[in-house]
């Protein structure tokens, strides 16, 4: 993985949420991405939008649910207010 | 027929994803407004759009200007959908290296430092991480209004 392809998602992350941040929900973000550096390093702009579309996102009360379908592994998020748990 | 309309702020490339998501979701037509010091950057982001992908072309553009307590331009750019979108052989990663602030005469060193570290081009990857933050943001804001 390059270093500055990471900074750059910080950086998008950052620039999105502000300052303040949503720690944890910049830190479940940057979670999804290395999974899918990992997993899926040559998405075609294609296949992104429809990853994008395939992506769940939730928010109910103080919860927000982030489900990431990648075919072979679903990556599951629930970001509380006091917590976040990966499945 | 539906139309989107997308405001553009300072990035591009936030810009240009927006545009795409909504045109790969099923919008026949999206069209980009930005007023005074963006107007660039939707020019710009509609650039991008139609060299992403074939199949998206410029319906119609207009400039008015709005005279208030200072005179102010507004751009309106409106690209239609006229077939199924094929992509064009395009790399984001000049844009956002620009957009990440590495000086132009270090962008193409840059750019090759990355392929190489990345085994081929993150474009995808990127775009991907554009569109989920911003609809992150989205969610983000919509909860702090209700």
């Amino acid at each position: 993985m390059s270093s500055l392809v990471e900074k750059i998602v910080e950086d998008i992350i950052k620039e999105s949420l502000g300052e303040k941040a949503e720690n944890k929900v910049a830190e479940v973000l940057l979670d999804i991405f290395h999974e899918i550096s990992h997993r899926r390093p040559h998405l075609s702009y294609s296949e992104a939008l429809n990853l994008v579309k395939k992506t769940k996102i939730e928010r109910n009360r103080d919860k927000i649910l982030i489900e990431v379908d990648l075919g072979d592994a679903v990556l599951r998020y629930e970001i509380y207010t006091s917590s976040s748990h990966k499945t | 027929m539906e139309c989107k309309t997308v405001y553009c702020g300072e990035s591009t490339l936030r810009c240009a994803a927006e545009v795409l998501y909504s045109l790969y979701e099923g919008a026949e037509k999206v069209a980009i407004r930005a007023r005074g010091k963006n107007i660039n950057n939707a020019a710009d982001a509609a650039l991008l759009v139609t060299r992403v992908f074939k199949g998206i072309d410029l319906s119609e553009a207009s400039i008015s200007s709005i005279f208030g307590s200072k005179r102010l331009s507004e751009i309106t750019i409106v690209l239609k959908k006229v077939k199924d979108l094929e992509e064009n052989n395009v790399s984001l990663v000049d844009y956002f290296l620009e957009e990440a602030g590495i000086p132009a005469e270090e962008i193409e060193r840059e750019k090759k430092t990355i392929l190489e570290e990345w085994g081929g081009d993150p474009s995808g990857v990127l775009l991907y991480m554009l569109c989920i933050v911003e609809r992150i943001h989205h969610e983000l804001s919509c909860r702090e209004n209700s």
